[in-house]
């Protein structure tokens, strides 16, 4: 007999299972993230701060921070971030405006558009370097046009305008898909109720926008924003494809010291450095476009 | 001053014809309730009249002007959706006078309006909380405040009451009333409940696959539905369906062996031939029960007995067809009690078996 209110209790295996099974779902994911993410991570701090022969050194950093290329490194880590993220949100945003108001032919331009989605880092920077090299399209192009005699160089550091230029342009063509995908798939996840009441209302398209769509899109901003500023720290391949070492980036100099120096401790403490700014980042974000707690759910 | 007309609108989705060419007239301060099974294209035929649905044919003039091609912002009109559409990022008070600021109001006035509309429906103490903190009810209160706020010549409601449990939606459903009275605002209300529209509505249009099959009083729909659809959909139970065949040139049916006498009205009216088969529509009130055979009394057997409280709900077995009967809670019955049903003559709708429209008595004799 069971009192009223009160609630029999499972038979035993089936609670078990029960409190297994979201474990078990998990499980891969957890292994996955184990094995490629978290060891890694602690074998880089283990190398950025112990000695070879053992015990705790901050040498590694020292070098690190003493070395030509780390000013060069850390400025333009954090300008190139500066520049490009805040390019890719809005134009990732107007794209992903447009292909919501569903014109016609509005998916083949979607697809269009998520086309640099599938090409490599490196790829990219070639495709860029195709046009920006000495004999490449850009010059052709002028020249056809007789824009210039002489083909020009534009990829040097005595013309800083075009280095920069090129590399922001690679890096905007190449990752504002992945802002445009979140914040297409934010914009149909909401109801198309609300846009209705502001139309009943009469709201313009510029108060819908702001007063409606954006708050609404706020948490797939934040996704995106976040995710494009950790890779934008990440950021070395289309660098090097297009500048060699003429404009040192953070991963890039990690890579240099792995690769070129042979020293994985000065490689893992930019690694470590690259991380610590990626956390501070990720929170500034967090903080200043957290859903106030009321407005969280509904 | 704000009649509305939908006039032949025809809405199609790809090959759906959600509305088939509705003419539906709606007079000043009406409550009308557009009523029907879901999918019966009442929401679109809603959706038409905001301005929201591109239609396909027709128009739609709202306090005599056309405003088929205006946008819905400039039709007079506010509406409450059926997901209520209360914007999360604002407060309640942000929300209510969304429209407000939309239409540039004096401050003063905004102040003034909002406190009247939050009075009215009760949530002045939540002006200031997001609607994350509300109830399904408040929420509820918040997006028809919204709507009020505004005055509107024309208000649409899709729905309001059918995300709500069933307590609170009887004391919204009261409070809708009396809000419409207060008001006076000309009111479309769309519901797939027939209970709903037969409390709120002045008027219900009857509608099914995309068409309006009865637009009349609700004590008009259900006590005269023009069809054997109106008849099953409206009523709770709904009406007992019997076939008859008629004789003696119209002034008896013969129903399962037993013959049932008609009002002399029936007499010569059109489908009442001798020997034509007929439908005879009952609802389960309009029965005089007997313990004995009497003559115009059909012989049935008890199989259910639903004591409902305020009455009592038979399910009778009455030649091979089960009615539901309803009978005063007071009286004794039991399973497997033999029993004779007499339908009242004055409560009784015929109609013809092929599409069930409803036979029309000679001399006028359907107004009562
Ligand atoms: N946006 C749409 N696209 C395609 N079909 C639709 C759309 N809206 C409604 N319909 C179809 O039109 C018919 C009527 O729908 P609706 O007006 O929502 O019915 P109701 O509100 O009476 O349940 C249904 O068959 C529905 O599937
Ligand atoms: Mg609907």
């Amino acid at each position: 007999m069971v009192a009223a209110g009160e609630v029999p209790e499972l038979p035993r295996e089936g609670r078990s299972r029960t409190e297994w099974l979201p474990y078990l779902l998990l499980a891969p994911s957890l292994v996955f993230l184990g094995v490629f993410f978290a060891y890694p991570l602690v074998q880089a701090f283990g190398l950025s701060f112990l000695r070879p022969e053992g015990g705790l050194t901050a040498e590694h950093f020292r070098r690190m921070l003493d070395d030509t290329y780390f000013r060069g490194a850390i400025t333009n880590s954090l300008l190139l971030t500066a520049i490009v993220v805040p390019i890719q949100v809005a134009i990732g945003l107007v794209i992903a405006l447009l292909v919501n108001s569903r014109f016609r032919g509005h998916l083949w331009f979607l697809y269009i558009c998520a086309i640099p989605l599938a090409i490599s880092d490196l790829a990219a920077g070639l495709i860029w370097l195709s046009v920006f090299t000495e004999r490449g399209y850009l010059n052709t192009l002028l020249h056809l046009v007789g824009a210039v005699r002489e083909p020009m160089t534009y990829l040097s550091a005595e013309q800083p305008v075009w280095l920069y230029g090129a590399i922001i342009a690679t890096e905007v063509w190449r990752a504002t898909a992945i802002v445009m995908i979140i914040l297409v798939a934010g914009l149909q996840l909401i109801p198309r109720d609300y846009f209705e009441t502001a139309d009943v209302f009469g709201a313009s398209g510029w108060r819908k926008l702001w007063h409606v769509t954006l708050p609404l899109l706020r948490p797939s901003l934040q996704t995106a924003l976040i995710i494009r500023t950790i890779l934008a720290f990440q950021l070395f391949a289309t660098v090097i494809t297009l500048s060699g070492r003429q404009v040192p980036v953070l991963a890039g100099e990690a890579y240099f010291w792995y690769g070129l120096y042979r020293n994985p401790h000065v490689a893992s403490a930019y690694a470590v450095l690259i991380m610590g700014i990626s956390v501070v980042i990720t929170w500034v974000y967090l903080r200043a476009l957290r859903l106030r707690e009321e407005e969280a759910s509904g | 001053m704000a009649t509305v007309l939908l006039d032949r609108v025809t809405k199609r989705f790809g090959r759906i014809t959600a509305v088939d060419g509705v003419t539906l007239e709606v007079q000043d301060g009406q409550f009308m309730v557009l009523l029907g099974p879901s999918g019966c294209g009442k929401t679109t035929a809603l959706r038409c009249v905001a301005g929201l649905e591109r239609m396909d044919a027709g128009r739609i003039v709202i306090g005599g002007e056309d405003v088929t091609d205006r946008q819905p912002g400039r039709r007079g009109i506010a509406m409450v959706f059926q997901s209520y559409a209360v914007f999360p990022h604002m407060t309640v008070r942000d929300n209510i006078t969304f429209g407000l600021r939309i239409r540039k109001a004096p401050a003063v006035e905004v102040l003034r309006r909002t406190q009247q509309a939050a009075d009215l429906l009760q949530i002045s103490e939540l002006l200031d909380r997001y609607p994350a903190h509300l109830s399904g009810g408040q929420r509820q209160r918040v997006a028809v405040a919204r709507a009020i706020v505004m005055q509107p010549a024309v208000l649409l409601m899709d729905e309001p009451l059918s995300n709500l449990d069933a307590l609170l939606r009887l004391q919204m459903r009261a409070e809708l009333k009396r809000l419409h009275r207060e008001t006076g605002a000309t009111t479309v209300y769309v519901t797939h409940d027939q209970v709903e529209a037969l409390s709120l509505g002045d008027r219900i249009a009857v509608m099914r696959h995309g068409v309006i099959v009865q637009c009349d009083t609700p004590s008009a729909i259900y006590n005269r539905p023009a069809s054997t659809f109106v008849g099953g959909f409206i009523g709770s139970p709904p009406m007992n369906f019997f076939r008859g065949t008629v004789e003696e040139g119209g002034r008896s049916v013969r129903v399962a062996g037993t013959a049932i006498g008609l009002e002399p009205r029936w007499a010569g009216a059109e489908g009442m031939g001798p020997g034509s088969e007929v439908v005879v529509g009952v609802r389960p009130e309009a029965f005089e029960v007997m313990a004995e055979a009497r003559p115009g009394a059909l012989p049935g057997v008890v199989v259910v007995v639903e004591p409902l409280g305020g009455t009592t709900l038979l399910t009778v077995s009455v030649g091979g067809e089960t009615a539901k009967v309803s009978v005063a809670p007071d009286t004794d019955h039991e399973p497997g009690q033999r029993l004779w049903l007499r339908p009242l003559p004055d409560r009784m709708r015929l109609m013809e078996p092929g599409q069930g429209r409803a036979l029309i008595p000679t001399e006028g004799g359907a107004h009562r």
